[in-house]
């Protein structure tokens, strides 16, 4: 059974999407990137520095990956819009996840100046995918402005505390006609299933996997998370019930 | 004569153009994307673009990021 992520019209056959900062060394990156068989990876546009050349992360996405360029630094959409331009003028496609942060204790995003930098991307034919604080309202305007999928917080970036918004990216997946992808604070591939039986489309983890000691094994193993959510969900979860419901026959030999 | 090269001076030789600029920082020009004032510069335009006294130039590459 096909059963692929859709964004913009693209099918993807991992519904994992795998961030790349914080990784300690480069292989571990791109042995991570092949171990999760993630088709879509984030990354971040910076200053190079001119007296030091660094091996360039692009040397350890393998071929097909789609590049998610993030909009992360930007405090407005003005400056969103900036990066995305630049993006594309690099040559690697037209994907972006925006995000604007003006909070450095909390980095929260700003829901309403990335619902205006999803306004002018989309307008100009980018596949945007907005981070956002879960909120059905934003969420909506996200729709009308053309966005390819909605991206809610888990819980605050880099916290691996999990679902703490779950309640919120419940109301967006019942609500939102977009895929759901929730990115931030999956600290586990515990946390990334229960995200899918939920119903998202996708999780986005980074930080716990490029903290963690063997990043390529937990890679697979939240890969293998999202893919047994994903089909716990597709299955039709029983609801939970308040009293017990014998799984044996209760008659039938000692108690007749 | 003195340019800026991101945020920072830099002195460069009088006709530098964009190209020159990039493969001096030993970064490989197909990785990078510049900024001429502000003003985004396609890469096939980078041999014909010389320098000006007083221009600010931003190049960037992809780096890790979530």
């Amino acid at each position: 059974m096909s059963d692929s992520l859709l964004l913009a019209g693209k099918e993807f056959s991992s519904r994992f999407l795998l961030g790349t900062g914080k990784f300690p060394n480069k292989a571990d990156l791109k042995t991570s990137i092949l171990a999760s068989g993630t088709k879509i990876v984030t990354v971040a546009l910076r200053r190079i520095d001119p007296e030091r050349h660094q091996d360039n992360i692009l040397e350890y996405i393998p071929e097909g990956i789609t590049l998610l360029t993030n909009t992360s630094g930007a405090r407005t959409a003005e400056e969103a819009v900036r990066i995305a331009h630049l993006a594309r003028a690099a040559g690697y496609g037209s994907w972006v996840k925006i995000e604007v942060i003006n909070d450095s204790k909390y980095l929260l995003p700003d829901n309403a100046e990335t619902v205006l930098a999803t306004q002018i991307l989309a307008a100009e034919g980018f596949n945007v995918l907005p981070y956002i604080s879960p909120d059905l309202y934003t969420a909506r305007q996200l729709v009308a402005a053309g966005a390819a999928a909605v991206m809610p917080l888990g819980s605050f970036i880099g916290s691996n505390q999990g679902l703490r918004t779950r309640d919120f990216i419940r109301v967006l997946i019942e609500e939102i006609p977009l895929p759901v992808i929730v990115d931030a604070g999956i600290g586990a591939p515990s946390q990334a299933c229960e995200a899918m039986e939920m119903g998202a489309a996708a999780v986005l983890v980074n930080t716990a996997i490029a903290i963690a000691d063997n990043p390529p094994l937990l890679a697979q193993a939240f890969a293998r998370a999202v893919t047994a959510g994903r089909e716990a969900f597709l299955s039709g979860l029983p609801e939970k019930r308040e009293q017990a419901q014998a799984s044996s026959p209760l008659t039938g030999f000692l108690h007749p | 004569m003195l340019i800026t090269l991101n945020g920072q001076d830099k002195p460069v030789a009088d006709g530098t153009t964009l190209i020159e600029l990039a493969c001096q920082t030993g970064h490989p020009p197909e990785r990078l994307v510049a900024e001429l004032n502000k003003a985004i510069i396609a890469r096939e335009q980078w041999p014909r673009i010389a320098l000006k006294e007083g221009d600010s130039v931003e190049l960037l590459t992809f780096v890790g990021g979530g």
